[in-house]
């Protein structure tokens, strides 16, 4: 009976001694703030991470909105309470990269130079890279979602107005909007006076925005809205449409101004790549086409626009190997078939050539011509002006920009004065962002 | 004070202790916290921050976001004040008034007070929505009614979310105050004063004074402080942030645009505004009315 | 005649006003009870309809939210645990804190009393970010806790508990202390059972109070798992309208209920507090 005893014991022992130690694979810890169907995407990259490999786990928590994340973010960080890797959005790019010298933000540049095995810098489309950059041209944050803006055209509302084609300029759009709204249709909505009309008004008509070469060279004191001429031509023409009733304004929220679009009462609208995961299925038959621009303004020629959407950050205060770990996950994240997949299900940009090449090669664009304009918008060429811009404050801003444009559409201030206005608010946030560089 | 007290050394600093703490901790730090943060200029990371005087306040009050918020504030006020007290007092009159079914309309009366201003918001977003809205459509039809676009029917869609959510509170005060007001004045008034018209304002109304003095604060304190989940379920400041609350705005600018120092210096301002009329409050009427 | 026709005139008046309130409300919850396709192209409905039972329990058992494991049942339960929580801690606190204050030959009774009453003066709404910052650096962010105990310190309730101790006969405490009562005794064999209506009302109005949180919870739960039911009135997942309608409803039906059941107790507490 000892005998049998001992035996079973000294099983018992080998077993285990000779049992494997798992090692708990590291948590990388990353919030985003995105929700519904594109939270569900980031999920699903994450379940595809962890399955490929041990070494690591992914864990994405949605932290609402782009807003809400930051707030929550830096009460973290200050909690030394921060995950490893945050989506911080385009207006708030500034603030991230001013971050790097107080040493929050790792650049992560510098950790592909130190963990990288797979970064190639020059795959990264330029127009996308260079957003998250410094001045330098050093990548800070690694580009994710990118969107930009895009205009989506109801085909059965255009067919019942008569009209042949989609305008490629406001100039083209000027000619059918009567037409249209003779029709019973309302001819325009956009959902974003700052980033589309505003932001990317200057960028698709290659106008510096801020001094300082949109804050890349210097830091920005202030805004040219007013000492732009074109800038004011263009919200001159919007208030005109909006009294002929070719343009409506729905309020500031982006869902009230899109939502004639997707009841089919509208014929134009001008959104986010990123709009298109929420709209197939919903609108019947739509079109995702490039913004409109005026080209008497730009002699003909079309400009890329910026990004919009968000980048992701590393954060500094983790481990070698938390770091080493984190770079394979980026680089898992931008090979073409992870980014296909993601262009694919959201309708953000590509942002590599590799994985624009792999789309072409397979037909994806033939296939799905809805993804085409995102990543044509984006890399038209010819542009003099930096690819984005680094301007603190910048939410507060588009809270001034938001605040005039209304009365300026509506005549209780006349196009000049609201210019100045924003000049004026913009200037003041300006200086008190440059006042804790 | 009790003439009969206890002297134990130990429990009564037992007893005081846990409100002591959670009051230090959770009140008193942030209030401290929030004076330091007027005074600095820092990033929103708490970088490159230096002792900075009175600048957010010079900042703060040149600002027109901010005069046109203090503006909306008064006028919110007075407005909120004005209609809820008297379609209150209007409701409570009757209600003393009446003898069939008084304390049915009391229980039918009362109960929106318990509804969270967030929720009071969210309706009255449905009702004034462009697609849903039977209020939308309603004043649309009477003068192009557009909130979206136009301040002043902004500032209506508001007042009445504002409004309506108070009108129970200023009832059941009032209500309260009627009820306390002894019959043998009522009934001796009647003699006197053949007019239920009259008699209300030269007697009755008169005798309201302190409850109407105490409701004028609540309501003030309402509308200062409680309308926030309502402006943010209903406007958000839209437009043209000419409908955001003083109390919004310090919310907005520290939270959303990151500002410690303006958001702070915002809350200082309020704080004198609340100590003022707080002063008020006790010297003034509290002094005066004497009655019982 | 006269006398009738102001009462009829009354009665107008009163039916009026509680149809002002009733009216919308009902609009809602008539309008819940339809299909979303009803709504959508008829708009807002006055009549009940027939999807009652569908619209709710979607709204109670739909797994929604971002992770797509939140139901509405969870946001009630958390408002509920945070209410309970608030009013509980609350009662406590401030029955032993006026407790000190009055029964006590209490050096600092006098300095003590205002630093409870200038709280009075400082709401939340004052202090939101360093309230924010303070609870993050505790690690309280997303927790019950965290939810709980910052609303917890309530002036209202000490000075109500302290009225009421004043007015109790100074023959009591005589009588005890002539029996050997120590003062630990004292207050819980005799304060507390004479305060049970007092608490009673004061837990409710508390209880309503801390269901009805809206700013607090929006900066303090970054995680959906917290999320009470009011603060998530603005980002309710629900996807279409009529389900919307119906967590309207079901969000404001607590606090009603207690107001309308517990007329009596909530009614006194809010006289008190005030």
């Amino acid at each position: 009976m000892k005998k049998l005893f001992r035996a079973f014991v000294a099983l018992i022992t080998l077993v285990f001694l000779s049992a494997p130690s798992v090692a708990a694979p590291i948590e990388l810890h990353y919030w985003h703030g995105h929700t519904g169907k594109l939270e569900s995407i980031i999920n699903e990259i994450a379940n595809r991470w962890n399955a490929t490999q041990d070494e690591s786990k992914l864990i994405p928590t949605s932290k609402g909105s782009y807003e809400d994340i930051l707030a929550a973010f830096i009460a973290a960080y200050r909690a030394n309470e921060h995950p490893h890797m945050v989506q911080i959005y385009d207006a708030g790019a500034a603030i991230m990269v001013a971050q790097v010298k107080n040493g929050v933000v790792y650049p992560f540049e510098d950790m592909a130079d130190e963990y990288g095995v797979n970064f190639n810098k020059d795959d990264y489309i330029p127009g996308i890279r260079n957003f998250y950059a410094d001045s330098d041209g050093k990548m800070i944050g690694i580009p994710f979602n990118s969107s930009t803006c895009l205009m989506y055209a109801n085909m059965d509302i255009l067919k019942k107005a008569g009209v042949e084609e989609v305008p490629k300029t406001y100039e083209e759009f000027e000619a059918v909007a009567q037409q249209i709204k003779d029709a019973g249709f309302i001819p325009l909505m956009q959902s974003h006076d700052p980033w589309i009309w505003v932001e990317n008004f200057f960028s698709r008509h290659n106008l510096l925005m801020t001094d300082g070469n949109n804050g890349y060279d210097a830091v920005p004191t202030t805004t040219l809205f007013a000492d732009t001429p074109e800038f004011i031509t263009h919200y001159t023409k919007v208030k005109e449409w909006k009294e002929k009733g070719w343009y409506e304004y729905k309020g500031r929220a982006w869902g009230d101004n899109q939502a004639p679009f997707i009841a089919g009462e509208a014929a134009f609208w001008l959104g986010s790549a990123a709009s298109f995961s929420g709209m197939k299925g919903v609108v019947p038959n739509f079109t995702v086409n490039h913004i409109p621009y005026w080209s008497s303004l730009t002699g003909g020629k079309a400009y890329p626009t910026f990004i919009g959407g968000a980048a992701n950050w590393i954060l500094s205060g983790k481990s070698d190997e938390e770091y080493a770990a984190l770079m394979k996950l980026a680089e898992f994240m931008t090979t073409p078939e992870i980014q296909l997949f993601y262009h694919n299900m959201s309708g953000y940009a590509a942002v590599t050539y590799s994985a624009t090449d792999l789309a072409n090669e397979i037909g994806f664009y033939t296939a799905s011509p809805y993804h085409k304009a995102v990543g044509e918008q984006l890399s038209l060429t010819g542009s003099t002006i930096p690819g984005g811009y680094r301007a603190g404050n910048w939410p507060q801003i588009r809270e001034v920009i938001y605040e005039n444009i209304p009365k300026m559409l509506n005549g209780d201030i006349t196009i000049e004065q609201g210019m100045k206005n924003m000049d004026k608010g913009a200037a003041k946030l300006l200086a008190q962002f440059a006042k804790t560089l | 004070m009790k003439k009969v007290q206890f002297n134990s050394y130990f429990t009564q600093y037992f007893f005081v202790a846990p409100q002591l703490i959670i009051i230090l901790i959770f009140l008193y730090l942030p209030i401290v916290q929030t004076f330091t943060d007027a005074f600095t200029i820092q990033d929103p990371f708490g970088f490159g921050r230096y002792f900075a005087g009175f600048d957010n306040f010079t900042f703060v009050l040149s600002d027109p976001a901010y005069l046109t918020a203090l503006r909306f504030t008064l006028i919110f006020i007075f407005v909120i004040t004005f209609f809820s007290c008297s379609i209150g007092l209007l409701l409570a009159v009757q209600a003393n008034n009446v003898i069939h079914g008084k304390s049915a309309y009391k229980t039918l009366l009362i109960w929106p007070y318990a509804i969270a201003p967030a929720v009071v918001g969210v309706t009255a977003n449905y009702f004034f929505s462009e697609r849903l809205g039977l209020l939308y459509s309603f004043f649309h039809n009477l003068w192009g009614f557009d909130w979206y676009d136009n301040v002043h029917d902004a500032y209506i869609y508001v007042f009445i979310a504002a409004s309506w959510k108070q009108i129970s509170a200023n009832f059941i005060f009032f209500l309260a105050g009627l009820q306390n007001i002894q019959k043998s004045i009522i009934e001796a008034s009647v003699i006197d004063c053949k007019s239920s018209f009259r008699r209300f304002w030269t007697i009755t109304f008169p005798l309201l004074m302190p409850t109407t003095f105490f409701l004028i604060i609540i309501n003030i304190t309402y509308a200062f402080f409680d309308t926030l989940g309502i402006i943010d379920t209903t406007t958000i400041g839209a437009p043209s942030g000419e409908t955001k609350t003083l109390v919004f705005k310090a919310y907005i600018d520290g939270f959303r645009g990151l500002d410690l120092g303006s958001a702070g210096a915002q809350s200082i301002i309020m704080m004198l505004i609340v100590l003022v009329i707080t002063v008020f409050q006790f010297r003034f009427i509290e002094g005066r009315i004497h009655y019982n | 005649m006269f006398k009738t026709t102001s009462k009829i005139f009354s009665q107008f008046i009163l039916i009026s006003g509680v149809l002002l309130m009733i009216v919308p409300i009902w609009i809602i919850f008539a309008s819940s009870t339809h299909s979303n396709s009803v709504i959508q192209s008829d708009g807002m409905q006055w009549f009940v309809g027939d999807q009652f039972t569908k619209n709710y329990d979607q709204v109670l058992n739909k797994k929604g939210g971002f992770s797509e494991e939140i139901t509405a049942t969870k946001l009630f339960l958390n408002s509920f645990i945070m209410a309970i929580g608030i009013a509980t801690l609350t009662i406590i606190t401030s029955l032993m804190a006026a407790y000190t204050i009055v029964y006590f030959r209490f050096k600092f009774a006098v300095p003590l009393f205002w630093v409870i009453f200038i709280t009075l003066l400082v709401p939340l709404e004052l202090r939101i970010m360093p309230s924010y910052q303070i609870v993050s650096d505790l690690h309280l962010i997303n927790t019950y806790t965290g939810l709980i105990l910052p609303l917890s310190a309530s002036a209202i309730a000490t000075l109500f508990f302290r009225q009421f101790y004043l007015s109790i006969p100074d023959e009591l405490l005589e009588a005890a202390k002539l029996d050997g009562v120590n003062s630990w005794k004292f207050f819980i064999d005799f304060l507390l059972p004479l305060s049970k209506t007092m608490i009673a009302a004061m837990f409710i109005f508390m209880f309503v109070y801390g269901y009805n949180q809206y700013l607090w919870p929006i900066i303090m739960t970054t995680s959906e798992k917290y999320w009470t039911v009011i603060m998530g009135m603005k980002i309710i997942f629900m996807a279409n309208t009529v389900e919307r309608f119906a967590y309207i409803i079901l969000s404001m039906m607590p606090p009603v209920f207690i107001i309308i059941f517990l007329q009596r107790w909530f009614i006194q507490g809010l006289f008190q507090s005030k």
